[in-house]
């Protein structure tokens, strides 16, 4: 009967999941967005003008050293 | 197990919690009554054929002998304690004369670090603990629908946000809702302000803090109700399926009562947690608009070029005098079961 | 410092760089910070349990009523907001000429920790069953053989999720390190709050951004690792007392 249960897929159980995901973004995002950000420079970091910088590092490549790829 | 076991096996455990909470606890008190001394000075007049000019300087080694003398300083009494830094009698009783309506005297008020730090600490309190509560509830009672495999890693993603350094994690998200930040970009896009700052205002620095308290302190009611919700008996929720109550009726009126003891185990925690707040104040940098009880304390310590311990004993009684209110009512109920049991 | 760069399929290209960890770790020496919690962290621990599980067995195997207000004093202790037994410890400590080294500032932790060990200790060990130690001791042990010998090797799982929070409460706390501890025995965490001045009034926010992204990653772990040691440590005392 148990089993039966747990894979009906009711309203109830969509909007916990909803809610259990939403709750994890909050959660993981945060230190995701930081530990990512940990490798770029402060102008990436802290970019008011686009978000994106922060994870491609835009400002990265232009203040740091030398030009090479992995 | 007898008396002289007994006390061989507790006496390390009780001996540093008897130096370290109980006397300090105590000489805190003592230093609450002492005020520092005051320096001793001498005043000499130079003469020349200009005129006189007097000079002040500090004789030190008669200040060092007076210290050697009294170190706790000069004793005070309760002075300390009405000061303008604390309960500020003198200075609210012309508040309240020189007020005309009830708002003006409550702002006045609001002007002095105690009441300040006391009315921040206390909205934080009996706002975040209810919050946790009830989302805590929610996320358990969410994650128990989930299928197994989710679970596991739920609960590790869950538990982060706790387990971290309340500074740390409080700095993250400062950096975050820095202007900035990734957030705070986001927000004056979002609203089409540029100036749009969530440290600059006083409502939304509270918000703010609050949000981050919710954001620490909700994994622990969930991992508590979580478990709790494993524990609530099969035979009766299937029951009430049969005699044809609704997911939402066994919710309210199986599950909830089942988990009411764990509800008041977890209240009683936040409570003690909460009322501690101190870190993400410090991360926020918020003291311009929020302080608290411990971070005045930490400010009477810190901030001035000598500490002063005697407001920081007065602050710190006054915090513990809160702190036993705050128990009150738990320790008079396992007084009671205590009596109770040993009666029958 | 140079970077990494990492080119996507769609020719997007995402740099790295560690310009932020090598600037903390290195030139602001966050190194000194990380051994000085280490052993901060490593003693707390092992003091704490040591004498956590002797008080945690004798208040779980003693009927007096005394232990009953053994565990209230506990209760009240464990509510102190750690800032006001702070401000206690300033004045005399700096009397004696301990103020500012570890040893100190370690004791002071284990004795902050202990109100909390004791309840946990105590509760776990109330469920090991008391004719264990006690068949023990009708054959010729006394209490302290009975416990070195029967209890001693079975008390690891509990042991062992106590001194998790123990770890947390040491590695985590600032209020006692930030006030006893001086600028060269500085921990982790106040040294993050330094860096807070220092660091960013020079434009290096990321060396403090590297910190904490380091500060953070051992207790990462941790949750990865001992996941289930802390979900039955925060529910040991609720759903079961």
């Amino acid at each position: 009967m148990n089993t039966k249960i747990e894979n009906k897929l009711t309203p109830v159980r969509i909007i916990a999941f909803v809610f259990v995901a939403l709750w994890l973004i909050v959660a993981m995002f945060p230190f995701i967005w930081t530990l990512w950000g940990s490798f770029k420079v402060q102008a990436d970091f802290f970019s008011k003008a686009d978000w994106a910088n922060a994870i491609f590092g835009f400002h990265t490549e232009k203040q740091t050293g030398n030009f090479f790829y992995y | 197990m007898k008396h002289s076991t007994f006390l061989l096996f507790i006496l390390p455990s009780l001996s540093v919690m008897f130096l370290f909470i109980a006397i300090p606890i105590v000489s805190v008190f003592i230093q609450s009554l002492h005020i520092e001394h005051k320096q001793v000075i001498i005043v000499s007049e130079n003469c020349d054929p200009f005129g006189c000019e007097t000079t002040t300087s500090v004789d030190t080694e008669a200040s060092a002998k007076l210290k050697e003398k009294a170190p706790l300083g000069k004793f005070n009494g309760f002075k300390t304690y009405s000061n303008r830094m604390h309960f500020a009698f003198d200075e609210i009783g012309e508040a309240w004369n020189s007020s005309d309506s009830f708002i003006v005297f409550v702002k006045k008020i609001y002007n002095y670090p105690l009441y300040r730090a006391l009315s921040f600490t206390l909205t934080y309190t009996f706002v975040v603990t209810p919050f946790v509560l009830f989302l805590g509830f929610l996320v358990a009672l969410g994650v128990n629908n989930l299928p197994k495999l989710l679970k596991g890693p739920t609960i590790f993603a869950s538990l982060l946000p706790m387990i971290v350094t309340p500074l740390v994690g409080s700095l993250i998200l400062f950096w975050m809702v820095d202007g900035d930040g990734v957030i705070g970009a986001t927000l004056q896009k979002l609203f089409n302000d540029n100036s749009l700052s969530l440290k600059a205002s006083p409502v939304l620095t509270w918000v703010m803090l609050m949000v981050y308290g919710i954001w620490h302190l909700m994994p622990f009611s969930f991992i508590v109700f979580y478990a709790g919700l494993q524990t609530v008996p099969h035979e009766t929720i299937e029951a009430a399926t049969i005699d044809g109550a609704s997911k939402f009726q066994r919710t309210r009126h199986v599950v909830i009562p089942h988990l009411m003891p764990l509800a008041i185990f977890i209240t009683l925690i936040l409570l003690m947690d909460n009322f501690r707040v101190f870190e993400p104040i410090i991360s926020f940098r918020a003291e311009a608009h929020a302080t608290s009880i411990s971070w005045l304390i930490w400010n009477h310590l810190r901030e001035s070029a000598y500490p002063l311990y005697n407001a920081a004993g007065a602050t710190s009684m006054i915090t513990i005098f809160c702190v036993g209110i705050l128990l009150l009512p738990v320790l008079i109920r396992t007084w009671r079961d205590f009596n109770e049991k040993n009666k029958g | 410092m140079q970077y990494l760069a990492f080119i996507l399929k769609n020719k997007q290209v995402i740099f790295f760089t560690i310009d932020g960890y090598y600037g903390s770790w290195i030139e602001e020496e966050f190194w000194r910070a990380v051994i000085n919690t280490s052993i901060v962290v490593f003693f707390t621990v092992l003091i704490s349990l040591t004498f956590g599980t002797l008080g945690g067995y004798a208040l779980a195997r003693s009927t007096y009523r005394y232990a009953f207000w053994i565990l209230m004093a506990g209760l009240i202790f464990r509510a102190m907001p750690h800032m006001t037994l702070v401000s206690g410890y300033l004045q005399p400590f700096f009397a004696w000429n301990i103020w500012g080294i570890l040893p100190t500032t370690i004791i002071v932790l284990v004795a902050i920790n202990q109100p909390f060990t004791l309840w946990m200790l105590h509760s776990f060990f109330l469920n090991i069953p008391k004719d264990l130690d006690e068949s023990a001791m009708c054959d010729g042990c006394n209490r302290f053989q009975a416990f070195r010998y029967v209890i001693i090797p079975i008390m690891w799982p509990g042991v062992i999720t106590t001194g998790l929070f123990s770890f947390l409460l040491a590695y985590n706390d600032f209020t006692v390190t930030s006030m006893l501890l001086s600028d060269e025995n500085e921990t982790m965490i106040p040294a993050i709050a330094s860096f807070l001045g220092t660091v960013q009034e020079e434009g290096k926010v990321m060396y403090a951004v590297a910190a904490v992204v380091s500060a953070t990653a051992p207790l990462f772990f941790l949750v990865m690792f001992f996941q289930r040691q802390i979900v039955s440590g925060l529910t040991a005392g609720a759903v079961k007392g």
